[in-house]
Formats: C-alpha cells, structure tokens, sequence
C-alpha cells in the first residue's frame, strides 16, 4: 500500500484530532497542556505519517503515539517545575476567568473524571468528548465490548460516588 | 447503595444504548422503586456537566491543524519555549541592562505593569523593532465560554524580537537616592546558548 499524501494525511487528522484529545486528557498529567500535546501528535503525524498505510488502522496508531505523548510531557512537566516558579496566588487572580456554579461543577467533575484509574477513565472521555459508541471505543481499545460496557457502569458509579462524597464533604 | 442490574440500566439510558425491554425494566423497577428516576435525573445532570466540561477539550482540538512538512521539521521542541522563558526571566531580573533610548514608562513600568496594564502595541514596537518568529502557544486555561457559548481561553503568547542596541547603560540610585545611570560597556555575546 502506497504511503500517504498531504491530503490524506489531513483527512486523518481531522477525523480523528477529537479521538486524539479524549486519549491525550486520559493520559496526561494534570498540568499539562491539552494544546501543546495535541500539537505534538499532529506533527509526530506529519512526521511518520508514511508509517500509516492502513487507514483502518489510523486510530490504534494515534491512540499508541497520544499515549507515548501524554507520558513523555510528565519528564518535561518535571523539566519546567525545576526552571521556572511556581504560580503564585497573585498570578492566579490575574488569570482567574470568573466561574459561575455550573462551570465550577463541570471542573470538579472533570478533574474527578481524570482521576478515575486509567481503564475506567479513557472509555469514559472517549464516549464524553467524541461520543463514540462502546463498539467504536472498544474497538479503538482491542477489547470485547462487553469489557467496555461494564468499565461504563464501573466509571459511572465511581464517579457518582465521588461526586456524592465530595458534596457532602464540602462546606 | 444501588445494585449492579440497576447501574447497567442507568449507564445503557445515559449512553443512549438502553434497548425497549431495558427501558421496560426501568419502569418496572421505579413503580416499586419511585427514587429510581430521581437517580436517573442525578446522573443526567452530571453527565450533562461532564460535557460541558470536556467542550474546551472538543473546541481546542478543533482548532489544531495539521502543520505543515516544513513547520513540523523547524518545530521548537515544547521545552525549548520554557527554557526561552526561563531566559525572558532571568533577563528581566537583570532589567538594569536595559538599551539606552528606551521608552523610560515601559521599562520603569516593571513586571506587574507589563502584565496587568494593557499593552500599547505602538510603544512596544518602539523597543522591539522586528518580531523574528514565535514559539508555539501556551494554553493557560480552558473553560466553557458564559452561558455555554463558544470557550474562553487564556494563553502566553512567546515570541523572538530582534532590536539593534548601540550602547548600554545601568540604572542605578546615587547617594542622594536620586536615579542615576551609568555608561557599562557592551556585554557581547549575551546568550551563547542556542535555543
């Protein structure tokens, strides 16, 4: 099979670039940053994209190179905690976009979502931010999807009950 | 607690993978069980809040495009800009060196005014001359824009400027506390590293 054109190349990227982002928040830490490490995929694609003569076989490929991605930034996240000062409480202010009490739910839910354990957590983004069917995501993960079903319902009760527990804990 | 037939059943209706019988099951359970759909609004909401979140997430792949063959070869590696930033720091703590003619407001303005006062792009040509390149964007935050419209985000724009300096001086403060500058001789090279 040839290697593939610009043009190809593009189509993938485009397709998939939401698959990319949902695997990239699975595996990522939690302070880096979304755009810099999709950013990264996209040119690692540019770069070994002739390594992807199977279209079929796009997203297992992306998901591998997301992976080894979102890995990798946590030796640079180290890097940068070692040259640069933290933020201070000042700089946070300066920053700080005001949140009201639905957007506040949605980041306690979201970073409670990514510190669900990894094989719970990807199924999960992956449904939530491509909205992929269980047949989609477990064939993007090579599992059963029965597998996917039940790691669903599993993600699902946790995060409730972490949900639940922290609003009863909060003041 | 719920039993695990009854999590399956709420998973499948959020999913949106709940067959006829498992919705006839849903409602044979929650005539004897009414809370059941209380459940069911609970888990709605924060499935609901769940995608609002990951939106920035959605909007910021979004806009990701492919690079081009040359910009992908040329790409500054992701720790280069820290470093570039670390090197902006360290030379804005040694803001005694500053290149004689500057806009005296700008450089006395130090960090804060920098960046809490709004920037006249005019004055700042008057120091930076020609803005040579630009390392790749640092997303700050992502939130779902006000009223779940479009998404606000905030990032570090860094960029390469080139500036022709004749001469440098220090500013310092003479015994009366008055400022005073002195003539210091051109420190070249200023950065031998290469980024």
């Amino acid at each position: 099979m040839p290697a593939p054109e610009r043009a190809d190349l593009e189509a993938v990227w485009q397709q998939h670039r939401r698959f990319v982002a949902a695997v990239l928040l699975a595996h990522m830490p939690v302070e880096a940053e979304l755009d810099d490490l999709l950013q990264e995929v996209a040119m690692r694609l540019v770069r070994h994209g002739d390594a992807l003569r199977e279209p079929d076989r796009a997203r297992a490929w992306l998901r591998t190179v997301s992976i080894n991605v979102a890995t990798s930034d946590l030796r640079q996240a180290e890097r940068r905690r070692r040259l640069l000062r933290p933020l201070t409480d000042a700089d946070r202010n300066l920053l700080a976009v005001p949140a009201d009490g639905e957007s506040a739910e949605g980041r306690r839910i979201l970073s409670e979502a990514r510190a669900l354990p990894s094989e719970y957590r990807e199924p999960l983004l992956l449904q939530c931010v491509e909205g992929l069917s269980q047949r989609a995501i477990a064939a993007a993960l090579g599992l059963p999807e029965t597998t996917i079903e039940t790691r669903l319902v599993r993600a699902r009760r946790l995060l409730r009950e972490r949900f639940e527990k922290h609003a009863r804990n909060a003041p | 607690m719920t039993d695990s037939r009854e999590d399956l059943l709420r998973c499948r209706a959020l999913g949106r993978t709940a067959t006829p019988s498992d919705w006839s099951e849903l409602d044979a359970r929650a005539a004897a069980d009414p809370e059941l759909w209380h459940r069911l609004a609970h888990d709605l909401r924060l499935e609901g809040s769940l995608a609002r979140a990951v939106a920035g997430a959605t909007a910021t792949a979004d806009a990701i495009g492919l690079p081009t063959p040359a910009a992908a070869r040329l790409r500054v590696p992701a720790s280069a800009g820290w470093l570039a930033a670390g090197l902006v720091a360290a030379a804005w703590c040694c803001s005694a060196l500053v290149p004689a003619g500057a806009p005296p407001a700008l450089l006395d303005a130090g960090p804060a005014a920098l960046t809490r006062a709004p920037v006249d792009p005019a004055a700042l040509r008057l120091v930076s001359g020609e803005i040579v390149g630009e390392l790749p964007k640092v997303l700050i935050e992502s939130l779902p824009g006000p009223g779940g419209r479009g998404v606000q985000l905030v990032y570090l724009r860094q960029t390469f400027e080139r500036v022709q300096v004749d001469s440098f001086v220090q500013e310092t403060v003479d015994e009366y506390g008055a400022p005073s500058s002195a003539a210091l001789p051109m420190p070249i090279p200023l950065i031998t590293e290469n980024l």
